[in-house]
Order: C-alpha cells, then sequence, then structure tokens
C-alpha cells in the first residue's frame, strides 16, 4: 500500500487488495505451518485485511474481509462462510479505529498491534464459536488454548509491518 | 424515499455488515456443493505440490518438539527391549529348570536364590525354602549345570548353603571316565582343586569330575565341572587337579535342593568312626 500515482485509483487500489488477498491466503497455507508453535498460526490474512480497513474505512475493510475469508475457506478446505464470517466481524470492529489520512500514524504505531490483538480475538472467538460450540469438545478449553495464543502470535507478527511502516515514515 | 435513501447512506457499514452475515449463513447452510468438491481437488493438489517444494524448510519448534519426543521414546523402546530381553533369558533358564526337575533321578525341591554372604574364604547363599519345605542340613544344592553346595542350616522357610566356592567345602568326586577318586576343595580363585591324586592314575585335561559314590554327602554322579589342568609336583608322587567348574556361582538365580539323605547308617557308622579317631588323638 504506497502512495505512488498508480494506486490513487481506487479500482487499481481494490484490484491489488484482491490479489494481494490471493497471494496471502496461499502464503498462509504454504508459509504459517512452518513457523507455527505447537498447532498455533499467525493469521497472515487478518493483518491485512484490518490494514485495508484503517486506510480505506470499513465499507472497504468488509468486502476485503469478505473476499479474504471466503478465499481461505475454499482453497483451505474448510466449511464455507466460517472463515468469512469470523473476518467480517473482526474487521468491523478494527474499522472502528479508522481516521481519514491518517493511516501511517495508525499502523505505523503502538496502535497497530493493540487493533489486531482486538480483531484477532473477536476473529477467534467467533471461529471457534462456529465450528467448536456444535461440537461435543470443550470450547472454553480449546478456546482458551488455541484461540488466545493464536490471538497473541498475530499479533507478535503485526508488529512487522507496524516497524515497516513506521520506518517508512520516518523518510 | 429521499429517507429511506439518507438512512441507507448513513448506515451502509451497518447494512453491509447485515448483508454480509446473511450470506455467510447461507453459504453454512448449503456445506460443501458439489460444485466446489472438484475445484477444491484442484486447490488441494495445486497447493500440495507447492507445499512439497517447501517441505525441505524446517521448522525449528516442530523439530525440537519432535526431537524430544522422538528421544522419549527410543527411551521408552530400549527399556522395553531390555525388558523383553530379560524375559528371553529368564524365560530360558525357567525352561531349562523345568526341564532338569522332571528329569531328574531324584527328588528335587526348587529354590530361589535370595540372598548372598560372601568373604574372601566363605560364600554362602540363602534360599527361600526351609524345614516347612522339606528342607534338612545336609541336602545337595544342584542345579541343570552342575553342583552347587550343600545345606548348612535350615530354618523354617529359609535355609543356608555352602557353596563349593568356600574354604571349609569338601566333596568326594571322581573323574568320570577313569573313576579316580579324590577330595575337591576350594582355596580362592575361580578353580576348584583335587590334591594328591597319584602319578600312576591316568587323568587329563577335558576329564569330566562328578560326585563319587563314596560320598555321604551327595548323590553319586552329580556333575562338578571339568579337568582344566593337571599339576605335576617332580618332588612328588602326587599331582593336584584343576576343574573347572560348571556352575557359575556368581549368576545364581534359581537353584534344586535334592531331598535325597545319604544312608543313616553309612552317616553313623562315620560318626562313630570319626568320634573313636579323635579320642585316639
Amino acid at each position: 500500500m504506497t502512495d505512488s500515482s498508480i494506486f490513487d485509483t481506487p479500482l487499481i487500489r481494490y484490484i491489488a487488495y484482491a490479489i494481494a488477498i490471493l497471494l496471502l491466503a496461499i502464503a498462509q497455507l504454504l508459509v504459517s505451518p512452518l513457523i507455527a508453535f505447537e498447532n498455533i498460526y499467525p493469521n497472515f490474512l487478518l493483518i491485512f485485511t484490518v490494514a485495508v480497513a484503517l486506510r480505506e474505512g470499513q465499507l472497504v475493510g468488509l468486502g476485503a474481509a469478505f473476499l479474504a475469508g471466503l478465499t481461505y475457506d475454499v482453497i483451505g478446505n474448510v466449511l464455507l462462510g466460517v472463515n468469512a464470517m469470523a473476518s467480517i466481524l473482526a474487521v468491523f470492529l478494527a474499522g472502528y479505529f479508522y481516521r481519514e489520512g491518517r493511516f501511517r500514524q495508525t499502523v505505523g504505531s503502538y496502535k497497530f498491534p493493540i487493533v489486531i490483538a482486538l480483531s484477532a480475538f473477536v476473529y477467534n472467538l467467533v471461529y471457534h464459536i462456529l465450528l467448536i460450540e456444535p461440537t461435543e469438545l470443550d470450547f472454553m478449553a480449546l478456546f482458551t488454548t488455541y484461540g488466545i495464543a493464536a490471538t497473541l502470535y498475530t499479533t507478535v507478527i503485526s508488529v512487522i509491518p507496524m516497524l515497516i511502516v513506521a520506518r517508512k515514515s520516518q523518510y | 424515499m429521499y429517507k429511506l435513501l439518507r438512512f441507507v447512506v448513513n448506515f451502509k457499514e451497518y447494512i453491509t455488515l447485515s448483508v454480509l452475515i446473511v450470506i455467510c449463513i447461507a453459504l453454512m447452510s448449503v456445506g460443501n456443493p458439489a460444485e466446489l468438491r472438484g475445484f477444491r481437488t484442484l486447490v488441494v493438489g495445486t497447493i500440495g505440490v507447492a507445499q512439497n517444494l517447501f517441505s525441505w524448510v524446517p521448522n525449528p519448534v516442530k523439530l525440537k518438539s519432535e526431537n524430544e519426543a522422538l528421544r522419549e521414546l527410543n527411551l521408552y523402546l530400549s527399556r522395553e527391549y531390555a525388558k523383553s530381553r530379560r524375559a528371553v533369558v529368564e524365560n530360558e533358564r525357567l525352561r531349562r529348570a523345568l526341564e532338569f526337575k522332571e528329569n531328574s533321578e531324584y527328588p528335587v525341591i526348587s529354590a530361589e536364590v535370595i540372598g548372598r554372604i560372601s568373604s574372601s574364604l566363605n560364600n554362602f547363599i540363602t534360599l527361600d525354602v526351609g524345614t516347612n519345605d522339606g528342607i534338612s542340613p545336609g541336602m545337595a544344592v544342584i542345579t541343570d549345570r552342575g553342583l552347587v553346595g550343600i545345606v548348612i542350616t535350615a530354618s523354617d522357610n529359609y535355609c543356608q548353603v555352602r557353596l563349593l566356592v568356600d574354604t571349609d567345602s569338601r566333596v568326594a568326586v571322581q573323574v568320570e571316565s577313569t573313576r579316580v577318586n579324590g577330595i575337591l576343595t576350594w582355596e580362592g580363585g575361580e578353580n576348584l582343586l583335587v590334591h594328591k591324586v597319584a602319578k600312576a592314575f591316568d587323568v587329563a585335561a577335558g576329564d569330566r569330575i562328578v560326585t563319587s559314590g563314596f560320598s555321604t554327602k551327595f548323590p553319586e554322579g552329580i556333575v562338578v565341572g571339568r579337568i582344566s589342568e593337571v599339576r605335576d609336583d617332580a618332588t612328588s608322587l602326587f599331582r593336584t587337579i584343576v576343574v573347572r567348574p560348571f556352575v557359575n556361582f556368581e549368576t545364581l538365580e534359581q537353584v534344586f535342593v535334592s531331598t535325597q539323605m545319604p544312608d543313616p547308617e553309612r552317616v553313623e557308622l562315620r560318626r562313630q568312626l570319626q568320634a573313636e579317631l579323635n579320642e585316639n588323638h
């Protein structure tokens, strides 16, 4: 998400977001298992869609989240709609932190990991409710073990783009 | 109409959210449509190829936990292997003991060695059988390999056995092939000795040594060991036979007590002779 002229056109930006979502969905499948801790995976797609919401607002963020969630549902062999539902609710919450023209200040500061933490918590909560609750599995045990851990891991990974944006802002 | 449009514009995010939630619920209720299965199969295949290309990249955390799990499994399997080896050895030992008991010429009682008393001069073992099991002092103790010793004392449930490798041990033996007689003793080390065997008698390394019929303590014909060396004394008319015992006294676990006692008349006669000799001296 640079401020170069080609991306000033919203349509070009939205197409770029869609391509990035597709690539990140593939990366989520291929790369995240390599950096997983005890079956806890970071959520690259969530970080990206939250960043989109902080740049473009809640409406575009919702669209990106729906597309990202649905894409991951299809290629990740998960029940259709689960990731999409969790993503749109998480990014809707993140959209409340949108401030027009203050993308770099938000993403390049400590606010970004906080927003990611809140969004990831909502994402994992909804995801576990949809998948675990209908079964006989212990929801609380699984959510506190995997949901909270995944939230924390995603928050830690979000520090990387935060530092990149913060460094770019200095120049 | 204008109000409706204004409502939609003001709440477009919430309306969009609601619509998307409804779409998600509809998709979840559809489940796994047949049209999607074909596409998913293609995607899974493509992802599988890509994952295979990345499979060489190690995950340090996974490797560490896998390493720990493999170490634990290795330790567990080593213990199980050692256990099964011990079981095989014990099975073989018990099978031989059972065969020996069934084929024995004389009645025997099986016993486990539960203790040892060792010193440089004397060696005893404690067995888990006693007078309640029919054990009496003076009974011979044997294994399938050969003579072990003699019962010295017995309580209700236990008894103590003097081993052949004891300086006080005396056994009347003979060379199985040539019937040459002697008294078997122990003076330390791994081997037993038979002193004062006349040079005129034919003995050679490799001959088997068995208990003699002259013994009042042990049944005749129990194997003791094999002649490993014949030591000639140039200044004497006698030689010393070195006997390597068949029994390994360090690893005794299971033994048999022969309940066959010596003839009491012979024992009494010997006692009277000993008493008379003591009086004269």
